[in-house]
């Protein structure tokens, strides 16, 4: 079986708030989120499938005292938190 | 009392905490209409300037999103009778926003209710205001072209009976202040809807040409108070109003309770403060003007395709002049100094007062306490 991948939902709208990071919000489910500076680097990221490992790297880049299995955490964490309304995942876990 | 001189705000600065942009637009797509409703904010000086194509309506959907709206309500004029409103809506949805659509009702028919069924347009939408002014043709068309009512009504059912989120908004005029618990019966028990919210002609638009006909006296809005206070009592709570008798007669129930404490103020009065929506949206003409508020067409802020949007939001001095207005403590203005019940009031609607005296900094006489209670002359007739 193919790796889980992760990959933005089309619908969402993402706004560049600056130092403060940037707002997704999902015009069908009416539903918001803000994403600090990290987490807007990742939604960049996920113009294109991406699997846990692949965003744990980047956050590892991003951070680099922190360990993998930590940025793993950290990753799976992340995108659980958007799932499904911002970030769709294949194969599909809803 | 001696008072402090304010200091003069920079316009072109916004006051602080301003958002970068608004999440929300009022956008009045149209000046047409197909009826002329005599008390209508939008007629007079706006019936003569073009609708912007649908390209330019289109630009600017994708321009404000990314800025980061999320929801626009489009208004005229009439929105449906823009022959491309549903390409119009398409294009908003594909620009990831939602929608909210307020109307007449006349011209909604199974045919409207088929179009909104096609794609994401009616998962998008959060609701249509329907404006309904009396529980009879009579009444209602007092203020409208004949066989206005039959329409509107007919419009208004169908969207219920269809599971719409449809809303009703009554507007309080001389014509239907008697029908007032006829119209709550209709709305709220024969077509079933879970509330409605009411306002009050003012003198804006049209209503300047008819304001005898159509604008409350004192009288009258003291009687539509009384009467919209029992009916929402008698239903429970279903009759809203952010602005005009029912929303006045709260204002005032609180001042009484206030001063029963022994209170002099309340928090978050005591200034011209009584809109805080210039800190949260504006809007954009059917020409493409930038103005702070549909009530305010003759504030422009700039023009779309010409100036910035976002500029025009943080930098305009035409919309940071509303805002800042709230800073002016009542009791500096001529008109309510030494008045004791100035710590509870907000001065009233910034739009009622330009329409009226041509200026922003100047209080309301129709939501004046001090009036109300006959303890100063009105400013005149309908003040």
């Amino acid at each position: 079986m193919s790796e889980k991948t992760y990959r933005a939902n089309e619908v969402v709208s993402c706004v560049d708030e600056g130092e403060d990071g940037a707002m997704l919000y999902n015009p069908d489910k009416d539903d918001t989120v803000v994403l600090n500076p990290s987490g807007r680097g990742i939604w960049a990221l996920l113009s294109a499938p991406r699997t846990l490992d692949e965003i744990a790297v980047h956050l590892a880049a991003d951070y680099p005292d922190v360990t993998r299995e930590q940025a793993l955490k950290d990753a799976e964490q992340f995108i659980q938190s958007l799932v499904p309304s911002f970030v769709i995942a294949s194969p599909d876990e809803h | 009392m001696s008072i402090e001189p304010l200091p003069i705000p920079d316009l072109t600065v916004p006051p602080p905490g301003l958002p970068r942009f608004p999440q929300e637009l009022d956008l009045c797509i149209t000046g047409r209409c197909n009826l002329k409703c005599r008390y209508c904010f939008y007629a007079d000086e706006m019936a003569a300037r073009n609708d912007l194509p649908t390209e330019r309506w289109f630009a600017l959907f994708e321009e404000v999103s990314k800025l980061g709206v999320q929801r626009l309500c489009l208004t005229g004029g009439e929105v449906f009778t823009r022959t491309d409103l549903f390409e119009l809506i398409d294009g908003i949805i594909a620009s990831k926003m939602r929608y909210s659509l307020l109307t007449n009702g006349t011209l909604i028919s199974r045919q409207t209710l088929d179009a909104f069924a096609v794609g994401k347009r009616r998962l998008r939408l959060d609701s249509i205001q329907v404006s309904i002014d009396g529980s009879r043709a009579e009444i209602h068309d007092k203020s409208r072209p004949p066989k206005s009512f039959d329409r509107a009504i007919a419009g208004l059912r169908l969207l219920k009976e269809a599971g719409f989120p449809v809303t009703v908004r009554v507007t309080v005029n001389r014509a239907n202040l008697d029908d007032l618990p006829g119209i709550a019966r209709l709305l709220l028990e024969d077509v079933g809807l879970g509330g409605f919210s009411t306002n009050e002609a003012e003198q804006l638009g049209s209503a300047r040409c008819y304001g005898d006909s159509v604008v409350l006296t004192p009288a009258e809005r003291r009687r539509a108070m009384e009467m919209l206070s029992a009916l929402s009592k008698k239903y429970d709570g279903r009759i809203s109003a952010s602005a005009g008798p029912l929303a006045l007669a709260r204002h005032f129930a609180e001042i009484e309770e206030s001063l029963a404490r022994g209170e002099t103020s309340r928090p978050g009065r005591g200034k011209l403060c009584a809109c805080g929506g210039v800190l949260g949206k504006m809007a954009i003409l059917h020409d493409g003007s930038i103005v702070p508020c549909n009530l305010l067409p003759t504030l422009t802020m700039g023009v779309f395709g010409l100036h910035s949007l976002s500029e025009a939001w943080r930098s305009s001095p035409a919309i940071n002049a509303v805002r800042y207005r709230r800073d002016i403590p009542l009791a500096s203005l001529p008109s309510c100094r030494g008045c004791a019940y100035a710590g509870f009031c907000t001065g009233g609607c910034p739009g009622s007062v330009m329409a009226r005296y041509g200026k922003l900094n100047v209080r309301d006489p129709n939501v004046c306490y001090r009036i109300f209670k006959g303890e100063e002359p009105g400013d005149e007739v309908h003040g």
